[in-house]
């Protein structure tokens, strides 16, 4: 399975491409990925994010590529993450540096949040982030989450948010 | 050189039968026999041994590689019984300078040419699909069994760069097999 097509007002998700990588190799490369396990070289930048593009084979979910809907311009990425070491699927989002500001990761979300009502049973989703990541956190309480911590996280002292997905999709 | 093709045709691995072996694509299952290999010993002339993240994020940017590349890993089972036996295919990480032809089979597997006989199947199907003329195994030169095999299959050492600068590059003429 590859990911489906979701539009919202300004976006367009869709699977990831084999050019989005050059983003991440840079994002990876720099230390704004220190809260995301960084810096990495390119073989390591390329082994965590086409692992995370394979999700969607081994386990029929995975992350979106998020495109500017008019220009098709890359802004990111949001979708479900399962590696190993995840207790359970994980809600998350990365946008790049001239699209931060903007809401897109919260218009992205949503529209995933949404799909995830609509495609799967789930009562729940998480969002793990580790605790000095206080822009997501503010983001995952914005998109209507709740600090859980009776759920666990993936490394010791992340903040595990819940998103309920019972209700109208 | 051989490039990645410029149409991703094939975003999942097609089926592919041998006398003994169904070549097909690997699902969640497999990893756990990937793991264990990579938690070995037998593990070292790939890098390893690697610790069980370090593993997933080997075997499942592999299989990555099927929607973003359009090429990867195939999962060898058993014909009749269904048992996974290994993985044959293309594989082409960062820093490989073309796709390479690659292969695993279980502890249990080894000994009976079901590598080789998988590696025919795919260079046979890889010179259809994209028309190559040639594709190189990389091998560790401490990795005799493997090179063994390369030239078991007809394979030719070659001056040609690897993976690693140490590597032995051993090149299968694709060329009338399709």
């Amino acid at each position: 399975m590859t990911a489906p097509i979701l539009h919202t007002a300004r976006l367009t998700l869709r699977p990831p491409m084999l050019a989005d990588f050059e983003v991440w190799a840079a994002f990876y490369a720099s230390p704004r990925s220190n809260a995301m396990g960084g810096p990495l070289d390119r073989l390591s930048a390329w082994r965590v994010w086409a692992a995370d593009v394979a999700l969607w084979v081994l386990r029929g979910y995975g992350p979106f590529g998020v495109a500017d809907r008019a220009s098709g311009a890359y802004l990111g990425e949001v979708g479900v993450y399962h590696g190993e070491g995840y207790p359970a699927p994980d809600l998350g989002w990365f946008v790049v540096p001239e699209a931060e500001g903007r809401g897109i990761a919260r218009e992205a979300a949503q529209a995933v949040l949404g799909w995830l009502r609509q495609v799967t049973g789930w009562p729940h989703i998480t969002s793990t982030i580790a605790p000095g990541n206080t822009r997501s956190i503010g983001l995952a309480l914005r998109l209507g989450g709740v600090i859980d911590a009776s759920l666990p996280g993936i490394d010791p002292g992340d903040v595990v948010i819940r998103h309920d997905l019972r209700g109208a999709a | 050189m051989i490039a990645r093709p410029s149409i991703i045709a094939h975003p999942t691995a097609p089926e592919l039968l041998t006398p003994r072996l169904r070549l097909r694509m690997p699902v969640l299952a497999d990893f756990a026999p990937r793991l264990a290999f990579y938690a070995s010993d037998r593990a070292i002339w790939e890098g390893g041994p690697f610790t069980r993240r370090e593993a997933w994020r080997i075997f499942a940017s592999e299989v990555g590689q099927w929607p973003l590349l359009g090429f990867g890993p195939f999962s060898m089972q058993d014909r009749v019984s269904g048992d996974y036996l290994g993985e044959v295919g293309i594989y082409q990480p960062e820093g490989y300078p073309e796709p390479e032809l690659g292969w695993f089979v279980t502890d249990a597997a080894e000994g009976r040419g079901l590598a080789a006989e998988g590696a025919r199947a795919v260079m046979v199907w890889a010179a259809a699909s994209f028309g190559w003329d040639h594709i190189d195994n990389y091998i560790d030169p401490g990795n005799a069994r493997s090179i063994a095999l390369g030239l078991r299959l007809g394979g030719q050492i070659v001056d040609a760069p690897g993976d690693d600068p140490t590597d032995v590059v051993i090149r299968h003429d694709l060329r009338g097999l399709a």
